[in-house]
């Protein structure tokens, strides 16, 4: 699950390389309303040009056809090829899969099976290929977006309000999203990776999911544990097994086998986790997090390597 | 063309401009309450009646905004009275199609 | 006793002037600033929209420059938040309607055939509000609390909660007042347009100029009203605590979105149409031929004008509203390509009737056309909900946005400089300077903002401080960052030739153009009057098809109100349609009074900023004290004046058709449209938020009955005293309104406006009913003092014909007001 993160991957966050049927649609529709756009600009601009050169007084038919009959056909055809497109992309499915999603300043708070078993995780969203998934998407605090250009379009989650949008992937692999709604100070970097797996391998991760995490067995995982339990951090982050109930900040249960850091935004590694620990407020301005620039070096090491441990 | 528009021809052609942009306006607004209406969560109408109630709006519009469409292009204030009906006319078909077209709010 | 604005400037170079010159002298040195002629006024408009688009386009300079390379330091994300944020607010707020204002101030009267702008004094207040707000919101850099949520400042983050410093009051409070400007200006362009027409000038042989003009005032008195509002709830939001947009009280965080661009759609229109009608006026110089289907025009840019009214959620495609009201809103959007093509070939067919002539002018109309054809054609793709939820706050909008806005109106207005600046200063610009700078900006234009269609579609939000690197923007970027480096190149050579040109520049003879409107009748040394006696028309282009007014000196052509005989400035009114004179209205000399009551507003502004209630109070008092001295002027209906050629007219008249009476009119749609929009809160957060509507406490039904029959007294007294101005009339007006605004807050007082949204919105409409039955009390006391101390008599009952409409709009709103504070307790509408 750990594999090469999203980010400088070229091409992760496209629009115009789908990998999901609403993203696949819609570049049909975009094509299409392109050329079509395109065409209709070289027309108008030749009919600049003929009347640049010519010297007498055009008909009134120009302007009925370029003015009303061209246009009318046009905008028909546009709101009919557009209204296709939303039918077929913008299905809802009572049977999908539901993931809840909630939008915080600056990362977002993933829910598995949102009715029933509420698997909670963070950052990093995994759903089955060929399978339609519903995301129900929220807010705790200002307006985010949730936007994954490759797989499908945008839908805002507005505090107050519970939005739904149906995608279904149509290739495996990694996909980065990111927030498309300016929140505040750190919006450019709050992103997300969406990892496609085959229906059987996602099964298996949500069955895994329930697990509590992974157990400290070396020392310096202990070391790294008790930090955790006495720093503080429990007041804000979950890790299951060890510390139950906070929901301020990410679940951390599975940590480690994210790809990224900070919502998709550094490699995950125990060098970027001390530093990320140290110094979040450096790295990302406004996070509700403090720095825990206070540890002592073997404390933060011993932290950021049971972290990393947590797969 | 000649310009032999005095005043009082003047007039009613001015309404005849100022009629059908404020009908498509009025038109518009209604077709918006009813959809805001039916679609919310309180959901003060049935979707059914709120498309019943826009299709007799758009007819009543389009008689309205319609009724007289200044033939003849004597004078420009003819053509821009003609055209702005012709416009607001197609306006009006073009905010009643969502609702006659799609069948639940969405 | 006469108010100082009815004298004449004094002085003894000025003493040796003929009595017309005499009257309309600009006064000399630093006493310029009491001038408030439409020449200066619009300069005014002109010089300062320039230097905020400077600094504007400095701002926009810096974005490009973070954003050249991934992961850039050069700004850091809380200076960047703060540029992108600014850039767009000056852009949009200070820049592009203010200057489009000053071109529209400065050359109506010109062209219409006035002698100055219909109310010059208000017209000179609007500036000063624009300048001293404009400076408070620039001020915010100095407290490093320059707003940093967007340029639209979306709630929740705008809020107290999220935004905690100053900054979002600034952008609330600094734009709101710098709006006054702009509000004040449509009340006085329809005024004008209307009413102050040379004789002869139906609407039908009115410029084109006149038509786009017209229609914008309009919008802007429909449209900004939703802006005023929703900026005034906010700022009573964060300060009050009163929870609108508070989900958790039942607001929404979705109404400041359908307030805002309840405005923001409509502006962009508002700043498309005068710079349209730039080139309306513009083109058909260069072809040397009428425009083609003057006709067609009014009617698409008429359908334009409503039409936009119809588009606004199309800014809201990803918030979750439903399919079919997203559906009714790209359906609107489609439609209004509709018109703006009509427009777009009527300038192609005037092209078309013979080879227009190359100048610099004509170079930024021909780019016009090629860039915002091509803008708007991305945006009816963004009227497409599907690709509107790829596309939106990506790159992609930015992209488009600029094409539109660049395309369809810097271009213009560029060429506008280039047309009109010999009228400013009676030199023309460089030709080569300016082709230079045409071809530096296109080309630069197009290298920033094409590739910007490709890195939005490529995935790049917008509003982003830095991206990663490798994920495949950063060519693209880069390439764009140079391409903006190009553009500024350009805009700088057309400054340096915009300021070189007064000494560098030829000397421009008469009608330098070969232009057919009336504006470039005079030579254009730029004296301080226009038209030394007004002449008949007869033609859309008179220049062109009346020989007579530029065979003769301009000066000495036949026309009406020859002069200035008393030494007072004045000129023709005429009727709204046929243009025909009616009446002779007398404009105000040199004064300080405007500026001096905008300086108390901005000292009111400052001081909420700052936290002083009790001055900014104080100085609102001072202001309403300044309004008081403004129209302390002697009545002067009844007075009759002989203008030569068309007889005898009454100055001043008190009537229907007459221009303070259609200010009123103006004033009250502005009135009607604020009210709208506050109704529009109460029923949407009522239908959105249904748990909410009675949580709050009941209003006193007693009170609110007593308040509506205090209302409908108080409009019967007002009809009544059209008659009669006996200042008993006045007096009983004044008590009904002050008892009606005190039952007004006694039927509120058992609801509590900070326990549910729709309680704080229900307060904020019998509030602003108040304040419209304080203007009427306010108005009734003036009156009395008035006749009190000679300065209305018998027969001048101005006042009187234009209170009564006022009266009944404020009684209708006052029932509105009274229908949905008690329909809840009838049982109605819970």
């Amino acid at each position: 699950m750990s594999e090469q993160s999203t980010l400088g991957q070229f091409d992760s966050q496209t629009s115009l390389i789908p990998a999901g049927t609403g993203a696949e649609g819609t570049l049909v529709l975009t094509i299409t309303m392109s050329v079509a756009a395109t065409l209709i600009f070289l027309a108008v601009m030749a009919a600049v040009w003929l009347a640049w050169r010519r010297e007498r007084p055009g008909h009134i038919w120009w302007l009925w056809a370029g003015g009303f009959i061209l246009p009318v056909i046009a905008l028909v055809a546009l709101m009919v090829g557009s209204t296709f497109t939303l039918a077929s992309i913008a299905r809802v499915d009572r049977d999908a899969l539901v993931i809840e999603v909630t939008g915080h300043q600056y990362w977002w708070d993933v829910v598995y099976d949102p009715d029933g078993r509420a698997l909670r995780d963070a950052n990093e969203i995994i759903v089955p290929v060929d399978t339609p998934v519903t995301f129900r998407l929220k807010s705790e605090d200002v307006i985010h977006s949730f936007w994954v250009p490759s797989i499908s379009g945008k839908i805002d989650m507005i505090p107050g309000r519970v939005n739904e949008l149906t995608v279904e992937a149509s290739r495996k692999g990694r996909f980065r999203g990111q927030c498309a709604e300016f929140c505040g100070l750190s919006h450019p970097l709050m992103a997300f990776e969406v990892v496609v797996l085959e229906k059987d391998e996602f099964d298996s991760f949500t069955a895994g999911l329930s697990d509590e995490a992974r157990d400290a067995d070396t020392l310096q995982l202990k070391q790294g544990r008790d930090v955790f339990l006495n720093e503080g951090c429990t007041a804000c982050h979950a890790i299951r097994g060890v510390a139950e109930g906070a929901r301020v900040g990410p679940d951390l249960t599975r940590v480690g086998a994210r790809a990224a850091l900070g919502a998709g935004m550094w490699r995950m590694n125990v060098g970027n986790l001390a530093g990320w620990i140290a110094d979040v407020q450096d790295m990302k301005p406004g996070a509700n997090m403090p720095s825990y620039n206070h540890l002592s070096g073997p404390d933060l090491r011993a932290v950021a390597h049971y972290l990393s441990s947590l797969k | 063309m000649i310009e032999k528009t005095d005043a009082e021809e003047l007039e009613p052609l001015l309404w005849g401009i100022a009629r059908p942009a404020l009908t498509w306006a009025l038109h518009f607004i209604f077709v918006y309450a009813a959809l805001s209406a039916t679609c919310a969560e309180r959901a003060v109408v049935s979707y059914t009646t709120a498309a019943i109630a826009i299709g007799v709006a758009t007819v009543v519009a389009l008689v309205v905004a319609g009724w007289r469409l200044f033939r003849g292009n004597r004078t420009e204030f003819h053509i821009a009275a003609r055209w702005t009906t012709v416009i607001s006319l197609v306006a009006i078909v073009f905010s009643a199609s969502p609702v006659l077209l799609a069948p639940a709010c969405g | 006793m006469t108010e100082t604005s009815n004298k004449p400037v004094q002085g003894p170079v000025l003493d040796s002037l003929p009595t017309y010159e005499k009257a309309w002298a600009t006064p000399p040195g630093w006493r310029k600033l009491s001038s408030v002629s439409h020449r200066v006024v619009g300069q005014r408009f002109i010089v300062t929209g320039l230097i905020f688009f400077l600094i504007a386009g400095m701002l926009a300079i810096l974005v490009r420059t973070q954003l050249i390379v991934p992961e850039n330091t050069f700004l850091d994300a809380e200076t960047y938040n703060q540029v992108f944020t600014m850039h767009g607010t000056l852009m949009m707020f200070l820049f592009a309607i203010p200057i489009l204002e000053g071109f529209g101030v400065y050359l109506l009267p010109l062209m219409l055939g006035a002698r100055d702008l219909i109310f010059p004094r208000l017209g000179a207040f609007g500036y000063w509000c624009y300048l001293f707000g404009g400076l408070i919101v620039l001020a915010s850099f100095l407290f490093d609390a320059a707003p940093d949520g967007g340029w639209f400042m979306y709630t929740p983050l705008s809020t107290k909660e999220y935004t905690p410093g100053l900054s979002a009051d600034f952008w609330l409070i600094g734009i709101t007042f710098a709006e006054i400007a702009s509000v004040t200006a449509a009340v006085e362009i329809i005024a004008a347009i209307l009413c102050t027409r040379a004789p002869g000038m139906s609407l039908a042989k009115m410029p084109i100029f006149g038509w786009y003009m017209l229609v914008t005032a309009f919008m802007i008195a429909v449209g900004f009203p939703p802006l005023i509002i929703g900026s005034i709830l906010l700022e009573i939001e964060r300060v009050l605590g009163l929870p609108f947009f508070d989900p958790a009280m039942g607001g929404d965080p979705l109404l400041w979105q359908h307030l805002f661009w309840l405005f923001g759609h409509p502006e962009v229109y508002i700043i498309f149409l005068p710079a349209a009608g730039m080139v309306a006026t513009m083109l058909p110089t260069f072809v040397g031929k009428p425009l083609f289907g003057y006709g067609f025009a009014v009617a698409a840019v008429v359908t334009m004008g409503f039409i936009s009214f119809g588009l606004w959620a199309h800014h809201m495609f990803s918030t979750g509203l439903p399919t079919v009201t997203l559906s009714l809103f790209s359906a609107a959007s489609t439609v209004v390509t509709i018109p703006t093509g009509v427009q777009i070939f009527c300038f192609i067919l005037t092209m078309a009737q013979a080879r227009p002539r190359l100048t610099v002018p004509m170079l930024f109309i021909l780019g016009f056309l090629f860039i915002f054809v091509l803008g708007g054609l991305t945006g009816v793709m963004l009227a497409s909900v599907p690709f509107n939820w790829q596309a939106h706050d990506s790159y992609f909008v930015v992209a488009h946005l600029h094409y539109v806005l660049i395309g369809g109106m810097v271009f213009p207005l560029i060429g506008a400089f280039y047309y009109w600046t010999p009228h400013f200063t009676g030199r023309m610009m460089s030709e080569r300077l300016g082709k230079w700078a045409f071809w530096l900006m296109f080309i630069g234009f197009h290298v920033t903002f094409f590739l910007m269609h490709i890195t939005g579609l490529r995935g790049m939000p917008r509003r982003i401080a830095t991206y990663p690197e490798g994920i495949g923007w950063d060519r693209l970027n880069m390439l764009s960052s140079i391409g903006s480096y190009i553009l500024a190149a350009g805009v700088l050579i057309f400054v340096w030739d915009f300021i070189a040109h007064r000494w560098r520049g030829p000397l421009a003879p008469r009608d330098p153009w070969k232009a057919g409107t009336l504006e470039w009748l005079y030579a254009p040394i730029a004296p301080g009057h226009n038209f030394h006696a007004i002449p008949r028309v007869h033609s859309r282009e008179p220049l062109w098809d009346q020989p007579e007014l530029l065979e003769n000196e301009a000066h000495e052509i036949e026309g009406m109100l020859r002069d200035a005989p008393h030494g007072r400035r004045e000129t023709v009114g005429c009727h709204p349609v046929s243009g025909e004179p009616l009446q002779i209205v007398r404009l105000p000399h040199p004064t300080w009074v405007p500026m001096i009551t905008a300086f108390f507003v901005a000292v009111s502004a400052v001081a909420l900023l700052a936290s002083f209630y009790y001055v900014a109070a104080a100085a609102l008092g001072a202001t309403l004290i300044g309004f008081a001295v403004w129209a302390w002027e002697k009545s002067e209906t009844g007075q009759t004046v002989d203008t030569g050629p068309e007889g005898i007219l009454p100055v001043d008249i008190a009537s229907r058709l007459g221009h303070t009476y259609i200010a009123v009119i103006g004033t009250l749609l502005i009135m009607v449209a604020l009210f709208a929009s506050i109704l529009f809160g109460v029923l949407y957060l009522w239908n959105v938020q249904p748990d909410f509507t009675r949580r709050a406490g009941d209003p006193d039904l007693l009170w609110i009955v007593l308040a509506v029959v205090a209302g409908a007294a108080l409009t019967a007294m007002a009809y009544l005293a059209r008659r009669n101005g006996y200042v008993l009339y006045d007096i009983v007006i004044a008590v009904l309104a002050g008892g009606a605004c005190w039952a007004l807050y006694q039927a509120l007082r058992p609801v509590t406006p900070d326990q549910t949204a729709l309680a704080a919105t229900l307060w904020v409409m019998a509030g602003f009913v108040a304040v419209q039955l304080f203007v009427l009390g306010y108005w009734s006391v003036f009156n009395v003092l008035r006749k009190v101390f000679g300065l209305a008599g018998k027969g001048q009952r101005i006042p009187e014909v234009n209170r009564a409409p006022y009266a009944l709009v404020t009684f209708l709103m006052l029932v509105a007001a009274a229908v949905m504070l008690g329909a809840p307790q009838l049982g109605v509408f819970a």
